[in-house]
């Protein structure tokens, strides 16, 4: 059978359709709650596809991923603080248009705008991973293992306020991949004479405790304290809420530049949604005639925000099918979940599973339609999540941890590794360390390792083809320049500070 | 010293202890292992020298710059506006959290899934109080019994039982 029936047929079998359905509602919620991640919601829900088929698990954990952002923006303009990090510039103009009776209105904008970013991302992913991907199969040993030392340097250098934090929170997840039988030889290394390590870390109570009970135990430093609802949706004038055609065309053309801000972002690894939605809420603002509005409640603000971020969840998507390289901390999941379920992303599933390739494109779209569908009609009972009190969700949330981590390979250490990475991953929060570096260099180092091996026995031990080769040279030469630029803005950033810090201190 | 000078103090110390103790004895293994390779080969203490090189020196980086240092100029602003008892208890808090989640995961084995569940939601809402003890004791006794529901009927994975029972 053609592919791409057979993944229409596998997204529209009952149990698979109901699934990305539940993963979408869930994704909402989750999204909502201030405090429950993107990241957690698709980090917790991994041990449970490991039990599934290959689509069914796709769909579950595209279906969080894609709700779970526009999640965000609920809590964003109702609270005042956002659901995830990717919302965050969504509190600028949305929180204002709530306290002026229009949250409804607000939140169909965010819902409008990120379906238009989340459908032009799928589009971009659709045009440019096989491309990529058609490029990439030329690659060697060489070229792979250049091509991901770049990815190295790249999310440690952009994905952090701190280029050299970033580098270190990639070096430890170097470190950490380490750990297990070597590749090549079979060498044990750092297993302590346990078989359990045998097999190396494994990455499922890695992801959880970094994500989820680290976030647990920074909510935990706080008490499990609650937010106050501020806004009440019931009390608004239906009219003023409406949604017109002159509100759409008035934010159509900075939804349009927000979502290639968005897509141009999320295919760059390591960066993500967050920067992406601060990124294009600036430049919705510098490229307006009129800016007075923005800042006390402009639609204009909450669409550029919302496309941005949505705009990166298919984006992020074509470095991980294309190149096996992570876009963000989501994918790096998705693409662990991938290979626990025997599929290696990289260039070679467009040849060997397109049945996969399409499948995401399928959840990827499907879920964005049901997420439009679910977030106009259900905004009101969204809302209502935001009363959940955390410290009721918060332990119950722990809990699913040590059972997540458990079930994985029924072994305790994996618990253990859970609860390890929870405490190193509440000391990144705390010390300004950023996350998704350590995840995806964790995840890209096997195939380094192996790439840089196999490069250096054929050369017997010369770094000679790395520098005669154009594409390790290209991304040597581009490496850097980053580097460089990174330092220098750094550097900018220091010598400015001072002088900004004793204004505030005047004032 | 301001906790990201700590923190890369604390992975500084940890990189060398890795580079001089744990690395080298992966080639022992190695020789006492694999031997007699009649070709060329990177050997598999390349990358862990590598990646624990690339710790010592961004930990090192993140210890002495001026860019943490600033911050530590900072966060002493900071302290003269922020209650420093309430930080303190607020660090407790979570420290105290992450303890009751490693005796939780110990006391799985001897008590089994549900009965440590039950016993650490608990004492986790004896100390957070919540806000009605009703719904806590809803929550203590129908979450782990859902969650092991779940996993034994729909997905067939037995959590442990204990060895008590």
């Amino acid at each position: 059978m053609d592919p791409m029936l057979q993944a229409f047929y596998g997204l529209v079998e009952p149990i698979t359709f109901l699934t990305l359905l539940l993963s979408v509602i869930i994704g909402l919620i989750i999204g909502a709650i201030p405090g429950l991640s993107v990241n957690i919601a698709v980090a917790l829900a991994v041990p449970l596809t490991i039990f599934m088929p290959t689509s069914q698990a796709l769909v579950t954990l595209i279906g969080l991923y894609g709700a779970g952002v526009f999640g965000g923006s609920i809590s964003a303009i109702l609270l005042n603080a956002p659901g995830t990090p990717a919302s965050a510039a969504t509190i600028f103009d949305g929180f204002p248009l709530a306290n002026q009776g229009l949250a409804t209105k607000a939140l169909r904008i965010a819902l409008v705008a990120s379906v238009f970013g989340a459908v032009f991302s799928i589009i971009v992913l659709m045009l440019l991973a096989p491309q990529l991907a058609n490029f990439a199969l030329r690659f060697g040993p060489i070229e792979i293992a250049s091509l991901l030392f770049f990815t190295f340097l790249i999310i440690g250098v952009l994905s952090g306020g701190s280029m050299l934090k970033g580098l270190l929170s990639a070096s430890i997840g170097m470190v950490l991949a380490m750990v297990g039988s070597d590749p090549m030889l079979g060498t044990p290394r750092f297993t302590f004479g346990s078989i359990s390590l045998m097999d190396g870390l494994t990455y499922v109570p890695l992801l959880v405790g970094l994500f989820a009970l680290a976030e647990i135990i920074d909510e935990g430093t706080r008490g499990f304290s609650r937010l106050k609802q501020k806004i009440d949706l019931r009390r608004e004038d239906t009219k003023a809420n409406h949604v017109s055609l002159v509100d759409l065309r008035h934010i159509s053309f900075p939804m349009l530049r927000a979502s290639s801000i968005g897509s141009s972002i999320g295919i760059l690894p390591g960066i993500g949604a967050t920067i992406a939605s601060f990124i294009a809420y600036a430049d919705v603002k510098r490229s307006s005639r009129d800016t007075s509005k923005f800042g006390k409640g402009d639609i204009r603000g909450v669409a550029a925000s919302e496309s941005a971020n949505n705009a990166v969840v298919g984006a992020t998507f074509v470095p991980t099918l294309a190149l096996g390289i992570p876009g963000d901390a989501v994918t790096a999941i998705l693409l662990g979940a991938l290979i626990l379920q025997g599929v290696t992303p990289g260039p070679l599933i467009f040849v060997n599973s397109p049945d996969i390739v399409y499948t995401i494109y399928f959840a990827l779209l499907a879920s964005t339609l049901l997420m439009a569908v679910f977030g106009y009609f259900a905004v009101r009972p969204l809302s209502k999540t935001l009363h959940i009190p955390k410290v009721y969700l918060m332990p119950c949330v722990a809990l699913i941890c040590v059972a997540g981590s458990y079930v994985a390979r029924n072994n305790i250490i994996d618990v253990y590794v859970m609860l390890g990475a929870g405490v190193l991953g509440f000391v990144f929060n705390r010390t300004a360390v950023p996350v998704a570096p350590l995840l995806i260099t964790f995840i890209i180092t096997p195939p380094f390792e192996q790439a840089l091996r196999q490069a250096l026995t054929r050369s017997e031990g010369s770094f000679i083809p790395f520098l005669t080769n154009p594409v390790s040279l290209t991304l040597l030469v581009a490496a850097v320049l980053l580097l460089a630029l990174s330092f220098r803005r750094e550097r900018r950033e220091r010598h400015s500070t001072p002088s900004k810090n004793k204004r505030g201190i005047d004032k | 010293m301001d906790k990201a000078r700590l923190l890369g103090a604390c992975f500084f110390v940890a990189s060398i202890l890795f580079l001089l103790v744990l690395v080298p004895q992966i080639d022992a293994n190695r020789a006492s292992g694999v031997s007699g390779l009649s070709f060329y080969s990177v050997g598999p203490s390349a990358l862990p020298y590598f990646s624990g090189a690339l710790v010592l020196l961004f930990s090192f980086a993140v210890m002495v710059s001026p860019e943490t240092v600033k911050q530590t100029s900072l966060d002493e602003e900071d302290s003269e506006i922020t209650d420093v008892a309430e930080q303190s208890a607020s660090t407790w808090r979570g420290g105290l959290f992450a303890v009751l989640m490693f005796i939780y995961s110990m006391s799985m084995f001897t008590l089994g899934f549900q009965l440590a569940s039950i016993a650490f939601l608990a004492v986790v809402f004896a100390i957070y109080r919540p806000g009605s003890w009703k719904i806590a004791l809803a929550v203590t006794l129908l979450v782990p019994f859902s969650v092991d529901l779940l996993l034994r009927e729909a997905f067939r994975i037995p959590l442990p039982s204990g060895i008590l029972f």
